[in-house]
């Protein structure tokens, strides 16, 4: 599997620009899991009370503030808990390579979560991070400097 | 997609993990938390350790976290070294012969203001030489005991004084602890050297060396072959009768008392000078002083108090009968001296 | 296939060696070396040590020998099950060794003879297995044709068991000679003026003088001497041999051989036993400590845990370096005796007080440290060594490390690997003095143990010593059960 990650760079070298963009962007999330970890599950801060700020926001869909309101803030811990360990999903996935086309989708779900409850300020960059996640999606970015590369050589498939 | 899945259980669940086993102590340099180094035995929970812990956390709102210690030499080296990471604001459980050989190796903040145990000492005739000691600017006592050989009663050995030591009925039946790894040992060494003249005492260490049944690394095993009727005299502390009285409602031991007088062991506690707490630790050093505290070290640590009225109507009342040798500080020069008298006797015996 | 794979066998080498020599680098990198050596003393310390090891050694070699072709013989499944328990001494706390040995004799042989015979009690039993492990994989088969020829005793030994196990032997005789070279307790307690040895002068630098230079100019140098007297023996040609069968050869039920182990097994097992039951009737049940030892047994289940999975990290290496036929045999002599020297190193590398999983992992590598290679080379090298041509065909098919991984070398190594790993996890729920060493704060079983034994509590130490032991030896013969499949 190590020899193949290294192989990929000669059999599939002109995906290497996107592989270490995403790497990047496995990076962010690494780092804001990282700091998320430490501040909303280690200190118990509240989450709920930024979920409440957002729900003042109208960039909100309404199913959406629904299932805020009733569902995640009486549950906030857990919802930290859930948020602070999908950032780690996609960040380890991104940086290793692997499994990154499911990852890519579980990133833009998360990226749309943080438009819904972010500033507006914030709502271009995560933008942006959508349009490269789905470029990592399209083309298979974990193929090369990736781990995706020995098990698409083996499994074929759109998952890889 | 099976393994997508896979994947983010795998993750879930160390996370899960980690989540379980955080660390909910909060961070060092809080100032509601006291670090206190001691040794295994006192922070267990059958040592003084946790009920003093409870009492000063009521009083004070001061979190205690101990810091488990080997031993007080190796402890000293590490925080030495360690300098700013080291956790501890206090040490616990400093003999005379630590402070002497190891407590020059980290700088101690000055406590002799909060020494409350002035008046307790002055009453104590044993412990008249350490009131004129530069010790109480550092360190403060707060237990004391006498090291001295216990056997069972039912052997009725009749044994009152060192020379005693070598009768042949007592050949391989009693055991030590090597000076260089026990300080029972220690104590016995010197109180050897204090008693007898130079070549005497090493006359006496070298009949010793073949008469005895064994010099073990530690007390812990001395007094398990004792136990285990290895032996039938073993050198331990003058309250390891009381021990058994207490816990095991044994009263088949006893503790010899010798003409010579018993050597005393004196412990202490004191401040470490880069401690983060150090009202805290002041605050902690005045507790274990006051009466309450000296109570449960008494009865938990099988310690004498340094207040004598407090055994009053204990079981440790008994040892009051028993003659000591008065506290001495031995320099490090004497202590590193007999050690190595002892080390040749052994190489050169074996 | 295989040279593209090569940089990478010789960058695991690298990572091996820079593990296995990171404690003495640590303490070096902190301390200059400190050759001020008091050479008396030094050769002293030195001569003890060998002496009193290369006597165990040779004896339990020698006797280990003449009992194994006997109990390879043997078909009784109930005996084998008893056989781990001759592991007993070398897993429990010496103290507990040295009182069941100590309560046999009205007068102790203290000196050379009392230490020998301490460490011939705590090192035979794990010689014998691991030598009955060795021959069983490697020399049964000729069991056969030693009957069919009527070869005699002496040509057996001299042209067939000896050449066949003589890298084995060797392993074994090092493990004992390290073992011996580490022991502090043994002989300050039994050996008299003997009782200064190499781990002696270590602990008068360290803990007297404060002189962790000279304890690491020690280490290093005891360390060298092992190295260098392993890696010469290794060089040493041996013959190979194919994968035994020795069921086909297991006629007996019992035997001398069996006789005399098991009077070896029972003499300790019923001496600790004894001990046991005579601490049951001094201790109030009511009043056990049971809150600490619960959790003591909890922090040891996620020690073992952590310490089995950097195991099999480090094991996976080995086997790629294995599979790549690259030249590691000198990894196997990269033997680390001093447990003060590795304590202190992690003390220094890692916090003082961290969070429970960090202190786990700090004794899980140390653990690691000192017993993976020693457990590799003793349990699943020769199973390794019996498999060589099949990996060669593996190469030949051009099948990559981990197809033959999965489907070449783990069925056959699984038993070794579950034992190895068991014997690791028990070490994790007897072992202190690394703990203590490395200043770890968690409160794990070995140490709730030695708190106990010392302060008065001997008896407690004693029963729950071997409930600990129940509990382990219950859970690894469970999971040895179930993935193992019975012959």
């Amino acid at each position: 599997m190590l020899q193949a990650y290294f192989e990929s760079i000669k059999y599939v070298g002109h995906l290497l620009p996107i592989s270490l963009l995403r790497i990047f962007v496995g990076y962010f999330y690494l780092q804001q899991a990282f700091n998320d970890w430490k501040i909303h599950i280690l200190s118990n801060s509240v989450v709920s009370d930024l979920i409440v700020d957002a729900l003042s926001g109208d960039k909100m869909p309404y199913w959406y503030r629904i299932f805020l309101s009733e569902q995640v803030i009486p549950h906030w811990d857990v919802y930290a808990f859930i948020l602070v360990g999908l950032q780690l999903a996609v960040g380890i996935s991104y940086l290793i390579g692997y499994v990154v086309r499911p990852a890519s989708v579980l990133g833009i779900i998360l990226c749309l979560n943080y438009i819904a409850i972010g500033s507006s300020s914030q709502e271009l960059f995560f933008r942006l991070l959508i349009a490269c996640q789905l470029t990592f999606a399209w083309v298979g970015a974990g193929r090369c400097l990736g781990f995706d590369y020995y098990f698409y050589k083996r499994y074929r498939g759109m998952w890889w | 997609m099976r393994q997508f899945i896979l994947y983010i259980l795998a993750l879930f669940s160390i996370l899960f993990l980690l989540y379980v086993y955080r660390d909910n102590s909060g961070p060092i340099n809080d100032r509601t938390n006291l670090n206190i180094y001691a040794s295994g035995s006192f922070i267990s929970s059958w040592g003084p350790g946790p009920e003093l812990k409870n009492l000063f956390e009521a009083r004070t709102g001061i979190k205690i976290n101990y810091i488990d210690m080997s031993d007080p030499g190796m402890t000293l080296q590490k925080v030495a070294f360690s300098t700013e990471e080291a956790g501890g604001d206090m040490l616990m459980g400093l003999d005379q012969f630590d402070i002497v050989r190891f407590a020059d190796r980290v700088k101690w903040n000055d406590i002799s203001a909060i020494n409350l145990q002035i008046d307790a000492i002055k009453s104590n005739p044993y412990l008249s030489e350490m009131r004129s000691l530069d010790i109480f600017k550092n360190f403060i006592p707060y237990n004391w005991s006498a090291v001295a050989f216990v056997t069972r009663t039912d052997k009725n050995y009749q044994l009152g004084s060192l020379h005693d030591l070598l009768r042949p009925e007592l050949r391989s039946k009693v055991a030590y602890e090597d000076p260089r790894t026990s300080s029972p040992g220690l104590q016995f060494l010197l109180w050897v050297a204090r008693t007898f003249s130079e070549d005497q005492a090493v006359q006496f260490l070298k009949d010793i060396n073949t008469h005895s049944h064994s010099f073990s690394p530690s007390w812990s095993t001395a007094y398990g072959l004792f136990k285990n009727k290895s032996v039938d005299v073993v050198l331990s502390y003058i309250t390891s009768p009381i021990y058994h009285l207490v816990e095991e409602k044994d009263a088949n031991y006893h503790a010899l008392d010798f003409k010579e007088g018993l050597p005393l062991q004196v412990e202490f506690a004191g401040v470490l000078s880069n401690c983060r707490n150090c009202e805290a630790a002041n605050k902690f050093i005045q507790f274990i002083q006051s009466k309450e505290a000296q109570r449960i070290i008494m009865t938990k640590n099988y310690m004498l108090p340094m207040n004598r009225s407090l055994t009053e109507g204990t079981a440790f009342d008994t040892l009051n009968r028993y003659k000591f040798l008065h506290f001495k500080m031995y320099t490090k020069d004497e202590i590193n001296k007999w050690i190595r008298i002892w080390s040749d006797i052994r190489k050169n015996e074996g | 296939m295989k040279d593209r794979l090569k940089p990478l066998s010789f960058l695991i080498i690298g990572c091996l060696i820079l593990f296995f020599s990171a404690p003495v680098s640590v303490i070096l990198y902190n301390f200059s070396l400190n050759l001020d050596l008091e050479f008396s003393d030094m050769l002293i310390a030195f001569q003890n040590s060998f002496v009193q090891s290369v006597i165990t050694a040779t004896l339990c070699i020698v006797l280990s020998m003449l009992l194994v072709p006997g109990l390879s013989e043997l078909k009784n499944t109930w005996i084998k099950r008893i056989m781990p328990a001759a592991l007993l001494p070398s897993l429990l706390p010496s103290i507990f060794t040295l009182l069941i040995v100590f309560s046999l004799f009205r007068d102790f042989p203290f000196g050379t003879t009392g230490i020998v015979l301490i460490f011939f009690v705590t090192y035979f039993g794990m010689s014998t297995l691991i030598l009955l492990n060795a021959y069983t994989a490697l020399v049964g088969k000729y069991s056969h044709l030693i009957k069919i020829y009527n070869i005699s005793l002496i040509d057996r030994y001299l042209k067939i068991y000896l050449p066949e196990l003589f890298k084995d032997i060797i392993t074994v005789f090092l493990i004992i000679v390290l073992g011996c070279f580490a022991s502090l307790s043994v002989p300050l307690l039994a050996g008299g003026g003997r009782g200064t040895n190499v781990e002696m002068y270590i602990y008068e630098s360290v803990f007297i003088n404060g002189n962790w230079g000279t304890a690491a100019a020690m280490a290093l140098l005891q360390m060298t001497i092992i190295f260098i007297l392993g890696f010469y023996l290794n060089r040493i040609s041996y013959f190979g041999s194919g994968r035994v069968d020795s069921d086909t050869f297991k006629t007996k039920k019992i035997n001398l051989s069996l006789v005399f182990f098991l009077f070896y097994i029972g003499f300790y097992v019923v001496g600790y036993f004894y001990q046991l039951i005579k601490s049951l009737t001094k201790i109030n049940l009511s009043n056990f400590y049971y809150s600490e030892f619960l959790v003591s047994l909890s922090n040891s289940f996620l020690l073992s845990f952590l310490t089995v999975s950097v195991f099999a990290i480090i094991l996976v290496s080995l086997l790629f370096i294995f599979f790549m036929q690259t030249k590691s045999y000198f990894l196997i002599y990269f033997l680390l005796p001093s447990t003060t020297i590795i304590g202190l190193s992690l003390y220094l590398v890692f916090p003082e007080r961290a969070h429970i999983i960090i202190d786990a992992l700090k004794i899980a590598l140390g653990i690691n440290l000192i017993y993976t290679l020693v457990l590799y080379k003793s349990y699943i090298q020769p199973q390794l060594i019996n498999i060589q041509s099949q990996l060669d065909v593996a190469r030949i098919y051009n099948l990559t490390f981990q197809q033959s991984l999965v489907s070449v070398i783990w069925p056959q190594i699984k038993s070794s690997v579950i034992i190895t790993a068991s014997i690791l996890s028990i070490f994790c729920f007897s072992e202190f003095a690394l703990i203590k060493a490395a200043g770890s704060q968690t409160l794990f079983s070995g140490i709730f143990i030695e708190r106990l034994v010392s302060s008065y509590r001997l008896e407690q130490g004693f029963v729950f010593s071997f409930i600990v032991l129940a509990i382990v030896f219950g859970f690894f013969y469970t999971v040895r059960l179930l993935s193992v499949k019975d012959k």
